[in-house]
């Protein structure tokens, strides 16, 4: 990644650190799952961020295939929380969601540790079918938190409505639907650029470029989300004042 | 006896509104998902606001009397009810709010 993508990796690291080393402090107090498992999917988020920033930090050739290989395991256990958490907190009732997180937990396992074993440490090879596994594995979780959010924002309008949902809690389900929206397209534009690296041995600077301007929105959009400045929080209410992120209910 | 929230003003609404159980049980199901919320997460105050002013239009649409006196006392009967044994913890704004206050 020649380009601006592991600037915006970097960022994305250290930002997701820093919110799911936040989210543990949260879960130790409260003792609740939501934050938990959200902390878990930044925090192991960062971690593999950081593994597959190795290599292109430290130019020694030999650590890219370990590092890379470490990235894509320590990423194993992200889309998985993701999953997990978007039952817990839309769809605990539903037999079905459980199925869901099995799927992810299968489909990535399959996936990475299937391509391991046929030589396939890097992940990038999208002729392989285990590729594919990992892909949808890593890209299904992300596309059903943000369509679970998104199915949230509109109920929370309706809430809204009735005074029973503050405008702040309704905006939080819209930027975490735009969240896992934004996991999706970053999937996608991995594809692009996996493809480009097999037919070019090298990144697409366009991609590259895209690949950390995705980032940066990622980042941008969970900070509103788990750290609302004054400002915006002022923009959302419509109101001078702010009265703190809980709302009455 | 009622087993949750739901039930109770159910039960209540079959009663004072003249619709069968089955009839009741929906309206008040449609009243709610109009109102954004899910019937076995709904607190209280919820149900509240929801029958004083999502209700009416529906008992309204179903050809229901005396839909002002029959939402009145029902609000009144929710605010006597016994705490809900489900608990109703699972509240998705109250989660979201936690995770962005903590």
């Amino acid at each position: 990644m020649p380009g601006g993508a592991w600037i915006g990796q970097l960022i994305a690291a250290v930002v997701y650190l820093i919110v799911g080393l936040r989210l543990a402090g949260l879960a130790s107090r409260t003792r609740e799952r939501p934050e938990r498992l959200l902390s878990n999917l930044f925090v192991w988020s960062g971690i593999s961020y950081l593994l597959y920033l190795v290599p292109l930090i430290v130019p020694v050739e030999s650590l890219w295939t370990p590092f890379n290989f470490a990235g894509r395991v320590a990423y194993i256990p992200a889309p998985i929380f993701i999953a997990l958490f978007t039952r817990e907190v839309f769809r605990s009732e539903a037999r079905l969601s459980a199925w869901m997180i099995y799927a992810t937990s299968a489909l990535l396992v399959v996936g990475v540790g299937g391509s391991a074993i046929v030589g396939d440490f890097e992940g990038f090879t999208l002729g392989n079918p285990l590729f594919w596994l990992e892909w949808t594995g890593y890209t299904i979780p992300f596309a059903w938190a943000g369509l679970e959010a998104l199915r949230q924002h509109r109920k929370s309008l309706r809430r809204l409505r009735l005074g029973l949902c503050d405008r702040m809690t309704c905006n939080r389900f819209l930027l975490w639907s735009l969240f896992g929206l934004v996991q999706i397209a970053l999937s996608l534009v991995m594809l692009e650029m996996y493809a480009d690296f097999e037919s070019n041995n090298a990144f697409s600077a366009f991609f590259d470029g895209l690949t950390g301007a995705l980032e940066l929105l990622s980042i941008a959009l969970i900070w509103l989300v788990f750290f609302p400045p004054r400002f915006y929080q002022r923009l959302i209410s419509g109101t001078g004042a702010v009265d703190g992120a809980a709302g009455e209910r | 006896m009622a087993e949750n929230l739901f039930d109770f003003v159910a039960q209540q609404l079959e009663q004072s509104s003249g619709l069968d159980r089955l009839a009741s049980r929906g309206t008040l199901r449609l009243a709610l998902k109009n109102a954004g919320l899910n019937p076995s997460t709904a607190k209280q105050s919820q149900y509240c606001v929801v029958v004083e002013r999502v209700l009416p239009g529906e008992l309204d649409s179903r050809g229901v009397k005396e839909v002002r006196a029959i939402c009145a006392a029902l609000i009144e009967q929710i605010h006597n009810a016994p705490a809900d044994p489900s608990g109703a913890t699972t509240d998705v704004d109250g989660i979201f709010d936690r995770l962005a206050g903590g």
